[in-house]
């Protein structure tokens, strides 16, 4: 607006857009998001102050029919106090549906930009989130909720190591998966670990 | 059209002319007073709350001018509606709640019934829509893109399925 109202919350709107149509997560704002804050109590110092003065410091009560000017301007400074509080919603509630969707799609793809992107209570989130879902997928030992629902094409599939994982267990024996080799291997083995980005299929 | 969804925030930021049914402090550039009778553009989200209290009467933002109506009642084909605004269907749903216009109403319906069969033969047949519609999938505004990307992806998605066996 002319008067300067609402225009932080508007580069968090825009950064918002822009994270609607990207797979991984944008850094944090935290400046944008102290802006916002910072506006909406410099706002409702504003409003408690045109409220004391027309009200005599709680002598008097207040008649908008009396006043409409300063009726109007209360109800603009309310109404911008509104839509910001809306955009800070909007904008934190995007970023949490994405970081869960993260979670339940197994794990390692956003990882490496994730730990900067993210602000010190989302990283918190993150952790508590994924323990809760942890512990919501552990009385099920045969049925994995967080894995692929595409049933695998092929029995064995060819795959090549992109990192170092070690030593895997699996119900016919462990198997070594040393950086950049090629391995024809049981599906169901490694299908989690491609889906982590561990493994490439071929 | 929620809270946290943020197409409808997009939409409630737009601009709105309106005027001033009483003097406005604080509303002005730098925080100056507004008086009675004057003309201010305002995000719809404010003017909505004032005029719901009878403290500015609003316009018809350009969007919906006379001008758009008449090109969308001739041939709504060939309007660019994103030069209008990013989210005309959003912001005329919005007015709507405030304004009853039944014209309006119609026009945006009758413009989304006629665009929609132009947006579904574009996805489907993208030669086509390379070669002759260009300009037009240019013109579309976000809630017919969202509507250009379904129908292509879901055309897709069955060619698929259909070659693989």
């Amino acid at each position: 607006m002319e008067n300067g109202l609402g225009n932080h919350s508007n580069k968090l709107i825009h950064d918002s857009k822009r994270t609607l149509y990207l797979d991984y997560l944008p850094p944090y704002q935290t400046d944008a998001v102290a802006d916002v804050v910072r506006e909406i109590r410099a706002v409702d110092r504003e409003a408690s102050a045109v409220l004391s003065h027309l009200t005599e410091n709680g002598t008097v009560t207040f008649q908008p029919e009396e006043h409409p000017s300063e009726a109007a301007s209360l109800l603009m400074l309310h109404a911008t106090n509104l839509h910001n509080k809306r955009c800070l919603m909007a904008y934190h509630n995007l970023r949490l549906g994405r970081i869960r969707q993260y979670c339940w799609d197994g794990g390692k793809k956003m990882e490496a930009s994730l730990k900067t992107a993210l602000s010190p209570t989302e990283r918190e989130y993150l952790s508590r989130y994924s323990e809760l879902l942890a512990a919501y997928k552990g009385p099920w030992t045969d049925v994995d909720l967080t894995g692929s629902t595409v049933p695998p094409k092929d029995l064995f599939i060819d795959v090549r190591v992109l990192e170092d994982v070690g030593e895997i267990e699996t119900e016919y024996g462990t198997i070594n998966l040393t950086k950049n080799s090629q391995l024809h291997v049981r599906t169901t083995d490694v299908e989690r670990l491609i889906r982590q980005g561990y493994l490439v299929k071929l | 059209m929620s809270y946290y969804d943020i197409d409808s925030i997009i939409a409630e930021n737009q601009k709105i002319p309106c005027t001033c049914l009483v003097s406005i402090p604080g509303l002005g550039h730098e925080g100056r007073e507004v008086s009675q009778g004057s003309k201010v553009e305002l995000p719809f989200w404010l003017a909505e709350v004032f005029a719901v209290n009878s403290f500015v009467d609003i316009h018809m933002p350009p969007p919906f001018s006379s001008v758009v109506r008449n090109a969308l009642k001739a041939n709504p084909n060939t309007v660019a509606l994103r030069d209008t605004t990013t989210h005309f269907y959003h912001f005329a749903e919005q007015l709507l709640h405030v304004v009853s216009d039944t014209s309006l109403a119609e026009v945006v319906l009758d413009t989304l019934r006629q665009r929609s069969m132009e947006i579904a033969d574009a996805a489907v047949n993208p030669q086509g829509a390379i070669q002759q519609n260009n300009s037009f999938i240019e013109g579309l505004d976000d809630f017919e893109r969202l509507l250009f990307r379904l129908a292509y992806l879901s055309h897709r998605d069955i060619a698929r399925w259909q070659k693989q066996n």
